[in-house]
Protein backbone atom coordinates (compact mmCIF):
# COMPACT_ATOMS: atom_id res chain seq x y z
CA UNK A 1 0.00 0.00 0.00
CA UNK A 2 1.39 3.37 -0.82
CA UNK A 3 0.24 5.31 1.69
CA UNK A 4 0.88 5.06 6.14
CA UNK A 5 -2.20 3.67 6.67
CA UNK A 6 -3.75 2.88 9.79
CA UNK A 7 -6.13 -0.01 9.07
CA UNK A 8 -8.77 0.95 11.62
CA UNK A 9 -9.23 4.78 10.80
CA UNK A 10 -9.02 3.69 7.26
CA UNK A 11 -12.39 1.53 7.57
CA UNK A 12 -14.15 3.67 10.00
CA UNK A 13 -13.58 6.55 8.06
CA UNK A 14 -13.85 5.20 4.35
CA UNK A 15 -9.96 7.92 4.05
CA UNK A 16 -6.44 7.03 3.46
CA UNK A 17 -4.04 8.85 4.81
CA UNK A 18 -1.24 9.42 2.12
CA UNK A 19 2.12 11.45 2.28
CA UNK A 20 3.00 14.90 0.57
CA UNK A 21 4.77 17.56 0.27
CA UNK A 22 4.13 20.75 -1.35
CA UNK A 23 7.08 22.54 -3.26
CA UNK A 24 8.47 25.32 -1.31
CA UNK A 25 7.95 23.30 2.40
CA UNK A 26 10.20 21.04 3.86
CA UNK A 27 8.03 19.59 6.19
CA UNK A 28 5.63 16.30 5.29
CA UNK A 29 2.27 16.27 5.48
CA UNK A 30 -0.29 13.59 6.14
CA UNK A 31 -3.93 14.31 3.46
CA UNK A 32 -6.52 11.57 4.25
CA UNK A 33 -8.66 10.97 0.99
CA UNK A 34 -11.42 8.64 -0.23
CA UNK A 35 -11.48 6.55 -3.20
CA UNK A 36 -12.77 9.13 -5.34
CA UNK A 37 -10.77 11.93 -5.01
CA UNK A 38 -9.34 12.50 -8.53
CA UNK A 39 -5.39 13.97 -8.82
CA UNK A 40 -6.67 17.37 -9.34
CA UNK A 41 -8.65 17.63 -6.42
CA UNK A 42 -6.10 16.55 -4.25
CA UNK A 43 -3.90 18.89 -5.64
CA UNK A 44 -6.02 21.58 -4.42
CA UNK A 45 -6.16 20.21 -1.04
CA UNK A 46 -2.62 19.94 -0.87
CA UNK A 47 -2.20 23.61 -2.07
CA UNK A 48 -5.05 24.97 0.08
CA UNK A 49 -3.44 23.37 3.11
CA UNK A 50 0.05 24.86 2.42
CA UNK A 51 -1.49 28.26 1.54
CA UNK A 52 0.02 28.02 -2.60
CA UNK A 53 -2.93 28.17 -5.51
CA UNK A 54 -2.41 27.76 -8.91
CA UNK A 55 -1.86 25.34 -11.91
CA UNK A 56 -1.09 22.84 -9.25
CA UNK A 57 0.17 19.35 -10.60
CA UNK A 58 0.52 16.14 -9.04
CA UNK A 59 3.90 14.08 -9.08
CA UNK A 60 5.49 10.71 -7.42
CA UNK A 61 8.84 10.58 -6.69
CA UNK A 62 11.36 10.33 -9.35
CA UNK A 63 8.90 9.41 -12.33
CA UNK A 64 9.12 11.45 -15.25
CA UNK A 65 5.98 13.09 -15.24
CA UNK A 66 3.13 14.03 -13.78
CA UNK A 67 -0.04 12.06 -12.69
CA UNK A 68 -2.93 12.39 -14.94
CA UNK A 69 -5.52 15.17 -13.37
CA UNK A 70 -9.43 13.74 -13.71
CA UNK A 71 -8.43 10.00 -12.72
CA UNK A 72 -8.35 8.99 -9.09
CA UNK A 73 -5.49 9.51 -7.84
CA UNK A 74 -5.41 6.13 -4.97
CA UNK A 75 -5.98 4.08 -8.13
CA UNK A 76 -2.63 5.86 -9.61
CA UNK A 77 -0.46 5.54 -6.77
CA UNK A 78 2.41 2.49 -7.04
CA UNK A 79 2.04 -0.81 -4.25
CA UNK A 80 5.50 0.42 -3.31
CA UNK A 81 5.36 3.55 -0.39
CA UNK A 82 5.93 6.90 -2.21
CA UNK A 83 5.80 10.64 -1.19
CA UNK A 84 3.37 12.19 -3.31
CA UNK A 85 4.88 16.26 -4.40
CA UNK A 86 2.18 18.99 -5.41
CA UNK A 87 3.65 21.61 -7.51
CA UNK A 88 3.16 24.41 -9.53
CA UNK A 89 3.84 23.80 -13.38
CA UNK A 90 7.31 23.59 -14.74
CA UNK A 91 10.74 21.89 -14.15
CA UNK A 92 13.45 22.98 -12.10
CA UNK A 93 17.29 24.62 -13.53
CA UNK A 94 19.48 22.84 -11.00
CA UNK A 95 23.34 23.92 -11.26
CA UNK A 96 25.72 21.89 -10.10
CA UNK A 97 29.19 23.07 -8.58
CA UNK A 98 32.24 20.35 -7.93
CA UNK A 99 36.22 21.58 -8.30
CA UNK A 100 35.14 24.85 -10.37
CA UNK A 101 33.15 23.03 -12.75
CA UNK A 102 29.83 23.84 -13.15
CA UNK A 103 26.83 21.86 -15.08
CA UNK A 104 22.84 22.20 -15.13
CA UNK A 105 19.87 20.07 -15.95
CA UNK A 106 15.88 20.41 -15.26
CA UNK A 107 13.80 18.77 -12.24
CA UNK A 108 10.71 17.95 -12.15
CA UNK A 109 10.18 18.93 -8.09
CA UNK A 110 9.74 15.27 -7.05
CA UNK A 111 12.83 13.93 -8.11
CA UNK A 112 15.20 13.24 -5.10
CA UNK A 113 18.49 14.22 -3.97
CA UNK A 114 19.37 11.09 -4.47
CA UNK A 115 18.49 11.04 -8.13
CA UNK A 116 20.58 14.71 -8.45
CA UNK A 117 23.49 13.62 -7.23
CA UNK A 118 23.15 10.17 -9.53
CA UNK A 119 22.98 12.61 -12.47
CA UNK A 120 25.68 15.36 -11.29
CA UNK A 121 28.10 12.39 -10.77
CA UNK A 122 27.45 10.37 -13.91
CA UNK A 123 28.14 10.75 -17.60
CA UNK A 124 25.81 13.46 -18.36
CA UNK A 125 27.25 15.01 -15.49
CA UNK A 126 30.92 15.67 -14.31
CA UNK A 127 31.60 11.78 -15.35
CA UNK A 128 33.05 11.73 -12.56
CA UNK A 129 35.15 7.89 -11.32
CA UNK A 130 33.67 6.08 -8.65
CA UNK A 131 29.86 5.45 -7.49
CA UNK A 132 27.20 8.46 -6.72
CA UNK A 133 26.59 6.81 -3.30
CA UNK A 134 30.14 8.59 -2.85
CA UNK A 135 29.08 11.82 -3.07
CA UNK A 136 26.18 14.08 -1.65
CA UNK A 137 25.12 17.40 -2.05
CA UNK A 138 24.84 20.63 0.00
CA UNK A 139 22.88 24.25 -0.63
CA UNK A 140 23.64 26.69 1.31
CA UNK A 141 25.47 24.93 3.92
CA UNK A 142 23.64 21.99 4.65
CA UNK A 143 23.74 18.42 3.65
CA UNK A 144 21.01 17.42 2.07
CA UNK A 145 19.25 14.15 3.04
CA UNK A 146 19.03 11.39 -0.26
CA UNK A 147 15.29 11.24 0.10
CA UNK A 148 14.88 15.22 0.11
CA UNK A 149 12.60 16.09 -2.88
CA UNK A 150 14.35 19.39 -5.14
CA UNK A 151 11.23 20.61 -4.65
CA UNK A 152 11.46 20.86 -0.74
CA UNK A 153 14.99 22.65 -0.70
CA UNK A 154 14.71 25.37 -3.70
CA UNK A 155 12.12 27.78 -1.90
CA UNK A 156 9.53 27.52 -4.09
CA UNK A 157 11.91 28.57 -6.90
CA UNK A 158 12.73 27.40 -10.13
CA UNK A 159 16.29 27.36 -9.91
CA UNK A 160 18.76 26.09 -7.32
CA UNK A 161 22.20 25.97 -7.23
CA UNK A 162 24.42 22.91 -5.31
CA UNK A 163 27.95 22.31 -4.33
CA UNK A 164 28.96 18.36 -5.22
CA UNK A 165 30.91 16.87 -2.54
CA UNK A 166 32.68 13.84 -1.64
CA UNK A 167 31.17 11.73 1.67
CA UNK A 168 33.45 12.81 4.73
CA UNK A 169 35.28 9.37 5.47
CA UNK A 170 36.37 10.64 9.69
CA UNK A 171 40.39 9.76 9.80
CA UNK A 172 42.55 9.82 12.96
CA UNK B 1 8.53 11.93 31.68
CA UNK B 2 11.71 14.69 30.83
CA UNK B 3 11.73 16.78 28.08
CA UNK B 4 14.45 15.27 26.17
CA UNK B 5 12.31 12.38 25.85
CA UNK B 6 9.12 13.94 24.67
CA UNK B 7 10.94 15.50 22.42
CA UNK B 8 12.15 11.74 21.32
CA UNK B 9 9.25 10.00 21.11
CA UNK B 10 7.03 13.01 19.36
CA UNK B 11 10.21 12.68 16.71
CA UNK B 12 9.55 9.04 16.18
CA UNK B 13 5.74 9.31 16.04
CA UNK B 14 6.67 12.21 13.30
CA UNK B 15 5.57 10.99 9.50
CA UNK B 16 9.50 12.21 8.49
CA UNK B 17 10.29 8.83 10.83
CA UNK B 18 7.52 6.59 9.74
CA UNK B 19 8.37 7.59 6.04
CA UNK B 20 11.82 5.02 6.62
CA UNK B 21 10.20 3.13 8.15
CA UNK B 22 7.66 2.95 5.31
CA UNK B 23 10.80 2.52 3.03
CA UNK B 24 12.27 -0.21 5.31
CA UNK B 25 15.64 2.12 5.75
CA UNK B 26 14.74 1.49 9.67
CA UNK B 27 12.31 0.17 12.54
CA UNK B 28 12.28 1.24 16.16
CA UNK B 29 13.09 -1.61 18.37
CA UNK B 30 12.09 0.06 21.82
CA UNK B 31 12.77 2.27 23.83
CA UNK B 32 14.39 2.60 27.88
CA UNK B 33 15.22 6.06 27.83
CA UNK B 34 17.66 7.52 27.52
CA UNK B 35 18.31 4.47 25.57
CA UNK B 36 16.70 4.05 22.12
CA UNK B 37 17.08 0.84 20.08
CA UNK B 38 16.67 0.78 16.42
CA UNK B 39 17.26 -2.04 13.29
CA UNK B 40 19.12 0.18 10.37
CA UNK B 41 18.86 -2.08 7.36
CA UNK B 42 22.22 -2.76 5.39
CA UNK B 43 23.11 -3.52 1.91
CA UNK B 44 22.24 -7.07 0.61
CA UNK B 45 25.53 -8.74 0.41
CA UNK B 46 25.82 -12.62 0.61
CA UNK B 47 28.10 -12.00 3.47
CA UNK B 48 26.07 -9.57 5.41
CA UNK B 49 23.21 -9.57 7.81
CA UNK B 50 20.07 -7.43 6.30
CA UNK B 51 21.01 -4.53 8.95
CA UNK B 52 22.30 -3.59 12.42
CA UNK B 53 21.12 -2.88 16.04
CA UNK B 54 22.13 0.77 17.07
CA UNK B 55 21.58 2.08 20.74
CA UNK B 56 21.27 5.78 20.77
CA UNK B 57 21.85 7.62 24.32
CA UNK B 58 18.84 10.83 23.94
CA UNK B 59 20.01 12.38 27.00
CA UNK B 60 19.24 15.78 26.60
CA UNK B 61 17.93 15.28 23.34
CA UNK B 62 17.40 17.38 20.57
CA UNK B 63 19.62 19.90 22.14
CA UNK B 64 22.62 17.28 22.95
CA UNK B 65 23.75 14.72 20.06
CA UNK B 66 22.80 11.46 20.61
CA UNK B 67 25.81 9.39 21.26
CA UNK B 68 25.64 5.49 19.58
CA UNK B 69 26.76 2.21 19.15
CA UNK B 70 26.26 -0.96 17.10
CA UNK B 71 24.38 -3.28 19.64
CA UNK B 72 24.32 -6.85 19.92
CA UNK B 73 20.68 -7.51 20.89
CA UNK B 74 21.17 -11.35 22.20
CA UNK B 75 24.08 -9.57 24.69
CA UNK B 76 23.07 -6.99 25.20
CA UNK B 77 26.08 -5.13 24.83
CA UNK B 78 27.93 -2.97 21.75
CA UNK B 79 28.86 -5.26 18.78
CA UNK B 80 32.02 -6.96 19.07
CA UNK B 81 34.74 -5.22 16.52
CA UNK B 82 34.99 -8.53 14.67
CA UNK B 83 31.24 -8.02 13.61
CA UNK B 84 31.32 -4.79 12.49
CA UNK B 85 30.52 -3.45 8.90
CA UNK B 86 33.57 -4.38 7.07
CA UNK B 87 35.27 -2.39 4.19
CA UNK B 88 38.14 -3.98 2.53
CA UNK B 89 40.76 -2.32 4.97
CA UNK B 90 38.52 -3.73 7.64
CA UNK B 91 36.11 -2.11 10.09
CA UNK B 92 34.59 0.74 8.46
CA UNK B 93 36.22 3.56 10.39
CA UNK B 94 32.55 5.35 11.73
CA UNK B 95 32.39 2.05 13.50
CA UNK B 96 35.76 1.45 14.64
CA UNK B 97 35.86 0.29 19.07
CA UNK B 98 37.93 3.35 19.63
CA UNK B 99 35.49 4.56 22.02
CA UNK B 100 31.93 3.77 23.12
CA UNK B 101 30.68 5.34 20.53
CA UNK B 102 30.28 6.25 16.63
CA UNK B 103 33.75 7.72 14.95
CA UNK B 104 31.90 10.25 12.79
CA UNK B 105 31.35 14.19 13.77
CA UNK B 106 27.82 13.59 14.19
CA UNK B 107 28.23 11.72 17.59
CA UNK B 108 28.08 13.45 20.62
CA UNK B 109 30.98 12.20 22.17
CA UNK B 110 33.09 11.65 18.92
CA UNK B 111 32.56 15.58 17.83
CA UNK B 112 35.28 16.75 20.08
CA UNK B 113 37.66 14.55 18.36
CA UNK B 114 37.85 17.32 15.10
CA UNK B 115 37.55 20.77 17.14
CA UNK B 116 37.81 22.74 14.04
CA UNK B 117 37.30 19.85 11.17
CA UNK B 118 33.63 17.89 10.07
CA UNK B 119 31.67 21.12 11.37
CA UNK B 120 28.93 20.99 8.73
CA UNK B 121 28.65 17.38 9.80
CA UNK B 122 28.10 17.91 13.52
CA UNK B 123 24.50 17.77 15.36
CA UNK B 124 22.71 20.82 15.17
CA UNK B 125 19.75 21.50 17.46
CA UNK B 126 17.15 21.69 14.42
CA UNK B 127 18.38 18.49 13.45
CA UNK B 128 16.04 15.25 14.45
CA UNK B 129 16.73 11.48 15.07
CA UNK B 130 16.37 10.98 11.38
CA UNK B 131 19.24 12.97 10.78
CA UNK B 132 21.55 10.69 12.48
CA UNK B 133 19.41 7.55 10.93
CA UNK B 134 19.74 8.75 8.01
CA UNK B 135 24.04 9.10 7.76
CA UNK B 136 23.69 5.63 9.72
CA UNK B 137 22.10 4.29 6.51
CA UNK B 138 23.49 5.41 3.84
CA UNK B 139 27.11 4.37 5.51
CA UNK B 140 25.64 0.91 5.28
CA UNK B 141 25.11 1.51 1.81
CA UNK B 142 28.80 3.13 0.88
CA UNK B 143 29.76 1.62 -2.23
CA UNK B 144 33.11 0.02 0.08
CA UNK B 145 30.96 -1.71 2.11
CA UNK B 146 31.35 -5.38 2.31
CA UNK B 147 28.91 -6.78 4.62
CA UNK B 148 29.89 -8.78 8.29
CA UNK B 149 29.53 -11.35 10.35
CA UNK B 150 26.42 -10.76 12.32
CA UNK B 151 24.44 -13.92 13.96
CA UNK B 152 21.10 -13.79 14.09
CA UNK B 153 21.24 -13.43 17.62
CA UNK B 154 22.82 -10.29 17.22
CA UNK B 155 19.71 -8.99 15.94
CA UNK B 156 17.45 -10.18 18.84
CA UNK B 157 15.83 -7.31 20.26
CA UNK B 158 16.93 -7.16 24.32
CA UNK B 159 13.81 -8.27 27.08
CA UNK B 160 14.22 -5.26 28.53
CA UNK B 161 13.28 -3.51 25.35
CA UNK B 162 10.45 -5.90 24.31
CA UNK B 163 9.02 -4.88 27.95
CA UNK B 164 8.71 -1.19 26.98
CA UNK B 165 7.47 -1.57 23.37
CA UNK B 166 3.87 -0.84 24.82
CA UNK B 167 4.39 2.18 26.03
Amino acid sequence: MNAIVNSESRNAAHKTPVVVVVEGYRDNWELPISDSVTVAEFAAMAGHQAGISGDLEVQLENRAAPLVGDQPLLGQLPKEFVVVHVATKGEIDATFNFNGREVHHLFLPSATIRALTNWAVGTEGFGLEGPASDYQLKHAGEILEPDLHLGQVAHGQKSIEFDLVLKIKPQG
Amino acid sequence: MGPDERALREDLASIRFRIGVSKSKWELKGIVFPHVLFFVRAMPKTDGPAGFLLRSDCSGYPAAAPTSQLWHGGQDMALSEQDRPRIPQGVMECFSSWQNCLYHPIDRLAAEHWPSQHLDQRWRPDNDIVTLLEIIHELFHRSDYMGATVSLEALAVPQSYLDTNSQ
